[in-house]
């Protein structure tokens, strides 16, 4: 059992950039500059052992929402998510790193942000390390890196987590092609040691190819919860745009 | 859950099917997980109010390591592009204690050769006082700072004003040896053994920063400017407290003393000085009433900030 989720209704009271004198002047006109975006209403699906979800839907649509909220990062304003397991996100790409330092301690810095203990990660530093494939690159510090090396190397820490649930967020175009090709075979052997698996994506091939199970959500709703074949036949229908070359792009 | 598709909203209708299913995928999970990794995480609804005490704690000490070497790692490239690099560390506080050295001797119309004790005063004071204002004020801004950590990693929100005070506290640590130095060779006087009770009061103003960096941290979320105004009042509580000036300037008879008797700094700087600086044993109610603060500090703040800690990944 993976994840099982009964309903999430996301609300946020936004504020552009809340400030004292916004408080005060707002307060003063006896306002209240809180508007409500229904991010995500309702949602009621469960994901088995062994599912690799696809989640596909328009920009703004809630994807990314969804997955924080999976993740823990987003705190449900109703409603409730069971997890079992340990969870990785192929979403957070390279976050801690910090640029001043080298590649090689950005690695532990990485890894401990993605929660392994310092053990986990020294046994791991070397095949990422391996996997980057970046040279002598991994002991100069990360400002020397072009922005290709950077991905390599967030990508590398991302997918040597052994997680128990994988989320991933778009974006995985790391590298050049060789990179690409390396990228997307350790992305299935990653589906095959993970309990399931999230995918969010733009690129309706590799939904299709990589998911047994797919959601199209649209503004916040749950559209279609299917086979990704017939999510991906409705999603196109209503984008009325047809499975083109474009949408087609691999990753 | 390959029913075929469920339109629109029909998704609650499909209940009584589910439930079955559910029942089944339970009891064949139960074989499986068995021995593997079984974390169980539940969210639900609620932006404010408390975690589980119990567990957050667990939480943070498990996930310490990352902000230990998050914390280590600022220090580290910190002064990276710079010809002293990390000598900065003590030249910052020193040359800043020479500043005020500065100022006090021409305000007190001191002899500035004359002037060795109240150097080495300033230094015993402003270093510990420079922990406690580092500390706030990047505990302050390590929520609203924190960038993609915050939006996109989940962890105890907490570790990031604690971090914040660890990387203060390994900043402060190499001022303490050019102390000692100036100790010995300006004031001729010798080190004691009352000078080792110094880490009590050390010890609680860590705490207390702690306590004061995740109440600003989160406050800052909700009101950004309340990092500005910080710095202001930070530097009016250092002329407040027993840093620049000896305890001994404002005692019970004095006419500011009540405002002194409110000052948490005026007990944790007052203890430090006189065990560290006088090498004397500091009078005990500066022991107890430190700790009072300390301990309302730390438990205020922390439990402030992990009330609201589910709301900070939207607000920043």
């Amino acid at each position: 059992m993976a994840v099982r989720e009964l309903s999430i209704t996301y609300r946020t009271t936004f504020e552009r950039v809340p400030t004292l004198r916004s408080a005060v002047v707002r307060l003063g006109r006896g306002e209240r500059a809180v508007r409500e975006v229904h991010a995500l209403q309702n949602l009621t699906f469960d994901v088995p052992v062994g599912t690799s979800l696809g989640i596909i839907g328009a920009n703004g649509a809630g994807k990314s929402t969804l997955v924080r909220a999976i993740a823990g990062i987003l705190a449900p304003s109703s409603g409730r998510i069971e997890v079992r397991g340990r969870i990785s996100s192929l979403l957070a790409l390279g976050v801690g790193f910090n640029s001043k330092l080298t590649g090689r301690e950005n690695v532990v810095l990485g890894g401990l942000a993605q929660g392994m203990s310092r053990a986990q990660v020294a046994e791991r530093a070397k095949d990422i390390a391996d996997f980057a494939d970046i040279g002598e690159f991994m002991d100069m510090p990360l400002t020397t890196y072009s922005s290709g090396m950077t991905t390599r190397l967030a990508f590398a820490v991302g997918v040597h987590m052994d997680p128990d649930i994988l989320m991933i967020d778009e974006a995985l175009s790391a590298g050049d092609a060789q990179f690409r090709v390396k990228a997307a075979q350790k992305m299935e052997e990653l589906m095959e040691s993970a309990r399931a698996m999230f995918l969010v994506s733009h690129s309706l091939g590799s939904i299709r190819d990589m998911c047994n199970d797919c959601i199209w959500i649209h503004k916040g709703k749950l559209m279609i919860h299917s086979d990704p074949q017939t999510c991906i036949d409705a999603y196109t229908k209503f984008l009325e745009v047809g499975e083109n070359a474009f949408t087609m792009e691999d990753m | 859950m390959t029913g075929g598709a469920i339109l629109c909203g029909a998704t609650r209708e499909a209940g009584p099917q589910r439930a079955s299913e559910e029942r089944t995928i339970l009891s064949k999970t139960a074989g499986q997980t068995s021995g593997v990794r079984d974390e169980l995480h539940i969210y639900e609804a609620g932006r404010a109010g408390l975690p589980k005490i119990g567990p957050y704690v667990r939480d943070v000490l498990a996930r310490w390591p990352f902000a230990s070497e998050f914390s280590r790692s600022s220090i580290r490239s910190a002064h990276t592009d710079t010809v002293f690099g990390r000598l900065w560390l003590v030249l910052n506080p020193t040359l800043l204690a020479v500043v005020y050295f500065i100022l006090v001797v021409i305000l007190t119309g001191e002899e500035i050769k004359k002037g060795g004790p109240t150097l080495t005063r300033i230094c015993c004071g402003l270093f510990l006082y420079t922990l406690f204002q580092g500390a706030v004020s990047s505990g302050a801004g390590s929520v609203t700072g924190g960038g993609a950590l915050i939006s996109r990693m989940a962890f105890p929100r907490l570790l990031m004003p604690l971090a914040a005070v660890r990387t203060s506290l390994f900043r402060f640590l190499p001022t303490l040896p050019v102390f000692l130095v100036l100790k010995l060779v300006l004031t001729k006087q010798p080190w004691g053994w009352e000078m080792l009770l110094s880490v009590y009061f050390l010890l609680l103003m860590v705490v207390f920063s702690a306590g004061l960096a995740a109440f600003m941290g989160a406050l800052q979320v909700y009101f950004r400017d309340a990092g500005s105004f910080l710095p202001y009042f930070l530097r009016i509580w250092m002329y407040l407290s027993p840093v620049l000036w000896p305890l001994s300037k404002i005692g019970p008879d004095h006419s500011l003393y009540w405002l002194m008797l409110c000052n948490p700094m005026y007990s944790i700087c007052g203890g430090w000085g006189e065990a560290l600086l006088s090498s004397t044993v500091p009078p005990w109610h500066l022991w107890l009433v430190g700790l009072g603060w300390a301990v309302v500090s730390f438990v205020f703040g922390s439990l402030f900030f992990m009330s609201r800690e589910r709301d900070f990944a939207v607000r920043i």
